[in-house]
């Protein structure tokens, strides 16, 4: 429970007014809430990516890094609208009255993981700046970019499989075979 | 039953869209779609912006509004007016087209597609909405229209016409990163810049394209050979006359122009007139590439981009590498 709390505490500094999941009422504005934060802190990532008039000639001449400039704006474009332009889906989790804990803990685990990636390919995207285009470090950074938007990518889409998994509730234990153990059973230590 | 405010049918390719009431009441549902921004203004300001959900209208979710109508007594009871625009966030298409010159002042008719989205609404609504007066959708594309055209055309009066024929990749890369800061300013944000088709209006500059394509001949040595052309063909419409002036005026077109003439100097050694093979030591006439007596390479090659520059160069001419 206290490290639910601590985790919730963590998002919270990032989005202010984030109260997590667990209150029916407010699921849809927090998952908002956290896909607008993401969403900006990209679309913060893609106004970085600019370069000057004599810059954009030398990189245009040159096809690779051409390509792969063209590549991470391209990248960073479809992250950024897929998470901002969600729909808001996940019908079943948002009308469950209560969800269990440990699920909520992944899902807020989930969420930190988003928003931290998030700021890592911002800080990588500010970082550009200040190498010169066509350098071998320059070539690399942008390799790096490309990987963390594939990484982040892959966490957007396990975040939706995560929330559309918790809309079909754990079979009941007389259904899976399970017997339940009664008051007998746990006192002499069977089952 | 409180008042709906929702855009209504939206048509392919609308971007804006007016909501026709200005008479708002507290308690209103304001129904925006995933792909929508709702803007409130009043006085031409933007005071608040509502993205995807049903919202109803409080003065909680409109403090700014509210701020600004605290003055009026009862605020909170009856209708405020306000002006609610709906900005569409979708990629929109802008046909493009139009007329330039390249830097060697080439004639050239050129047109494509861009495709843009509203990046900040409210900054879309104050700088082209408000600041315009545009309301409908065909006035803004007109607008924007002249912008990327007029944008356009002064980048490619940069380019030459061989880079723009040759690597139409190139142009469009180097046009979109020119022109998306400005659209940046609008509110705007430029996805992408394809050309679908561009040619050479005159037809004496598409022979010239032609030939020095074809050929591979340097363009100022086409063109030098075009004016002797041009001066014999007049100089044969006076007979008598004709020989003589020939004989003075041809050959100094043959060669490059000199500088105004200095006081005169010693005799210049042939390297200095010419470029010297360093293989076979034939003197190539200025400008030579390749010695015209043993092929030889006479410029530098860029490691960056591959192209050749003169031999005395110390950085690349097409992409600025140190040589």
């Amino acid at each position: 429970m206290s490290f639910e709390k601590n985790l919730l505490e963590r998002i919270a500094s990032y989005i202010p007014g984030y109260v997590g999941y667990k209150e029916k009422e407010v699921r849809r504005e927090t998952d908002a809430l956290v896909r607008r934060h993401v969403a900006s802190i990209l679309s913060a990532a893609a106004a970085q990516l600019t370069l000057s008039p004599t810059e954009a000639r030398a990189v245009a001449a040159n096809p690779e890094a051409r390509f792969l400039w063209d590549s991470v704006k391209a990248a960073l474009d479809k992250v950024a609208q897929k998470i901002d332009k969600a729909q808001h889906g996940y019908s079943g989790f948002f009308d469950l009255a209560k969800v269990d804990e440990s699920v909520l803990e992944e899902v807020y685990r989930h969420d930190l993981a988003l928003v931290e990636t998030a700021k890592r390919v911002a800080e990588a995207a500010s970082s550009l700046k200040a190498l010169r285009p066509l350098s071998q470090e320059w070539l690399d950074a942008l390799r790096q970019i490309l990987a963390q938007l594939q990484s982040l990518d892959s966490a957007v889409d396990e975040r939706s499989r995560i929330l559309d998994a918790i809309k079909t509730p754990p079979q009941p234990q007389w259904e899976s075979g399970g017997r339940k153990r009664g008051l007998l059973d746990r006192l002499l230590g069977r089952g | 039953m409180p008042q709906v405010i929702q855009w209504v049918s939206p048509k392919e390719g609308e971007i804006i869209w007016r909501y026709p009431v200005d008479r708002i009441e507290w308690g209103a549902q304001l129904i925006v779609e995933e792909w929508q921004a709702a803007v409130f203004m009043r006085d031409g300001k933007v005071y608040d912006v509502f993205r995807a959900g049903r919202h109803t209208l409080t003065t909680l979710n409109l403090p700014l509004l509210t701020q600004a109508l605290s003055r009026i007594a009862g605020f909170d009871k009856s209708p405020f007016v306000a002006v609610v625009i709906y900005v569409s966030l979708k990629q929109h298409q802008l046909p493009f087209g139009g007329r330039g010159q390249t830097a060697e002042l080439a004639p050239i008719q050129f047109y494509g597609s861009a495709w843009f989205r509203v990046a900040d609404p409210a900054l879309f609504v104050t700088q082209v909405v408000g600041g315009q007066n545009i309301y409908t959708t065909e006035d803004l594309q007109r607008f924007l229209r002249g912008y990327f055209n007029e944008l356009l055309m002064a980048e490619l009066s940069r380019q030459s016409i061989f880079t723009i024929y040759g690597n139409l990749d190139q142009v469009s890369f180097i046009a979109k990163n020119a022109i998306d800061p400005h659209f940046r300013r609008l509110g705007l944000e430029l996805v992408d810049v394809r050309f679908e088709g561009l040619d050479v209006t005159d037809q004496v500059w598409r022979d010239r394209l032609f030939f020095i394509r074809a050929t591979g001949v340097n363009p100022a040595e086409y063109l030098r050979m075009e004016t002797v052309q041009k001066a014999a063909a007049e100089l044969g419409k006076s007979p008598g006359a004709a020989a003589g002036t020939g004989i003075v005026l041809i050959p100094p077109l043959l060669w490059p122009q000199q500088q105004a003439a200095p006081p005169p100097q010693p005799a210049q050694p042939a390297a200095q007139q010419g470029v010297v093979c360093p293989q076979c030591g034939y003197v190539n006439p200025p400008g030579a590439k390749y010695c015209i007596n043993c092929g030889y390479m006479l410029g530098k090659r860029c490691p960056q981009c591959g192209f050749v520059n003169p031999p005395d160069a110390k950085f690349c001419m097409n992409c600025g590498a140190k040589l």
